[in-house]
């Protein structure tokens, strides 16, 4: 049978011919991760921007500052960021499920990675303090994807993170008559410092009998397994290290760390940090 | 992350956007018919079965067409297939953070209704086709880049359409003048431009998808008076060779894309008006 034909009849199958042979049906080990291009040009009217390209899989993330009101009465300097993503159609992921009621994935998804983004280990958010109980900068990240293929918590915190390292903020200063703050015509300078980026490195634990994770999973790999993520927050010394499991079967936790962790690491530092400074 | 917030006022206010009857008086160097430059581009989005960028000026959209796919609701209810259309806002090409959803309705609405005549439903029986389009920057003519956009995408994915179809949105105003002539008939609008004459209600719209083949009108949707005898024509007759143009570059794109598919690399056309 043409081989192509089977992948698609039988994509169990085929992944799993390809599997016990050492290689992926793209050609990669298992803990290897796609080709990765990132651009930080400037969209219109964001502060910061990034397009991340991964293997055919494309993400845009556009940062704008807003000025809004401390919510943390612990933290009355501290702005903060809120990231959502999006997949719609376009993109031709399946997370919206049509006959039924639609799958929360891109909410839970938004949701973990402005905790990560947010998170005190990460980023100092005084930061975005403009006056103290009275103005914050508070920082929408918005990631588009505009092609799917696998991956869908890597690439946006990635995108993300590359955004908000590219922001620069206007001077504003407040208008009393207008009641509000203003732009002023002073070059946009401040920065977002990152003590350490977060980043996340996603697996896929593929046909149970044999169990193989494979990194940086690709959509045809990450339909066929469960998705197993580890999220990375601060830096040498105080690492915080948290799995995030998104459904599918259970996985074992011994082997989780004993056999993901190191890998996962060595992406982390080796990949995506590179890709961050690069 | 429920408490207001808003985006800084901008530091002072740009001047409004001019019009007079003489040439290249727009605030970007255009005289009133000129047209921006256009790039259209197939293919982006690899894993659709078809895709298109169209960007006109600043204004850039993206589409994809997935499909034809099997549907029941569409096999019991219809003998002929259907065409979904859905069309959004990014995050990012408006300025402010305003909603979009009615905005996406209405243009949705028009799409739907030129692209099920145009789109040949009945040879993909109990099927459903899914386009899809963003809008990546909103600088005016939102509803023309998208029609191109889809209409691009739908002829790279290979479906059935009666022609290739391209649109445009003219406009016409009256504007004070000592001479007897005081009308006048404006191409493509920014949205400096846009914002302000069209909400005040002084600016007659017109927006026209030409099948480029014939010269038949596909898409045709106005708001305002005609103000004069002539108006309709004028503006009819510039959309015309707008779209044909359009029209043109399109057919070198998708022949460009085309041979660029059988020696396997990529391909992409720009054009200037």
């Amino acid at each position: 049978m043409d081989p192509e034909l089977f992948r698609r009849v039988q994509p169990a199958d085929f992944l799993q011919r390809q599997l016990a042979d050492g290689a992926r049906p793209d050609g990669r080990p298992f803990t290897a991760t796609r080709k990765m291009k990132l651009n930080t040009n400037s969209l219109p009217n964001c502060e910061g921007s990034a397009t991340l390209r991964c293997g055919s899989s494309l993400y845009v993330a556009g940062v704008r500052g807003e000025i809004g009101s401390p919510t943390d009465a612990a933290h009355p300097s501290h702005g903060r960021i809120v990231v959502t993503t999006d997949f719609s159609k376009l993109c031709g992921a399946d997370f919206r499920d049509e006959a039924g009621p639609s799958q929360n994935l891109s909410v839970l998804l938004s949701k973990t990675l402005t905790q990560l983004v947010n998170h005190h280990k990460a980023i100092d958010l005084s930061q975005l303090c403009i006056k103290e109980t009275e103005a914050v900068w508070v920082l929408y990240v918005d990631v588009v994807c505009l092609e799917y293929d696998g991956n869908f918590a890597d690439l946006p915190l990635l995108a993300s993170v590359a955004a908000l390292r590219n922001v620069r903020l206007p001077v504003v200063t407040y208008d009393t008559s207008a009641k509000a703050y203003r732009r002023t015509t002073d070059e946009a300078t401040q920065r977002v410092h990152f003590k350490s980026s977060p980043v996340c490195v996603t697996f896929s634990r593929v046909l149970d009998e044999d169990a193989y994770w494979l990194a940086d999973p690709t959509r045809e790999e990450e339909e066929l397994g469960t998705a197993l993520t580890v999220a990375f927050v601060g830096g040498a010394g105080e690492r915080e290290v948290t799995p995030i499991r998104w459904g599918g079967a259970p996985v074992d936790l011994e082997r989780v760390s004993r056999r993901l962790l190191p890998t996962a690491s060595r992406i982390k530092e080796d990949v995506y940090d590179a890709l961050l400074v690069g | 992350m429920d408490a207001a917030t808003y985006r800084p006022l901008p530091p002072d206010v740009p001047p409004a956007p001019t019009v007079s009857f003489g040439a290249a008086e727009r605030s970007d160097g255009r005289t009133n018919e000129d047209v921006r430059d256009i790039e259209m581009q197939t293919g982006p989005i690899s894993s659709a079965v078809g895709s298109a960028f169209f960007q006109i000026g600043k204004t850039k959209a993206l589409s994809a067409v997935y499909g034809p796919r099997q549907s029941m609701r569409q096999a019991r209810t219809s003998s002929s297939g259907a065409v979904n259309i859905d069309l959004k806002f990014a995050p990012f090409a408006v300025p402010s953070r305003t909603s979009m959803a009615e905005r996406e309705r209405y243009l949705v609405g028009m799409l739907s209704e030129a692209f099920e005549s145009i789109i040949l439903v009945e040879r993909y029986a109990k099927s459903v086709i899914d386009i899809t389009c963003i809008v990546l920057e909103d600088d005016g003519g939102v509803l023309s880049a998208c029609f191109n956009a889809i209409s691009l995408a739908a002829a790279h994915a290979g479906l059935e359409m009666t022609d290739i179809v391209t649109a445009t949105s003219l406009y016409c105003m009256e504007v004070p003048s000592d001479t007897s002539q005081n009308v006048v008939y404006l191409s493509d609008l920014t949205a400096a431009e846009e914002a302000c004459w069209l909400s005040s209600g002084q600016c007659t719209e017109m927006h026209v998808g030409i099948a480029t083949s014939g010269s038949s009108i596909c898409f045709l949707h106005g708001t305002g008076s005609l103000l004069n005898p002539t108006c309709a024509e004028q503006l009819l007759g510039r959309a015309e060779e707008i779209c044909r143009a359009i029209g043109k570059e399109m057919r070198a794109c998708l022949k460009a894309a085309y041979a660029a598919s059988q020696n396997a690399a990529p391909a992409k056309t720009t054009a200037t008006e």
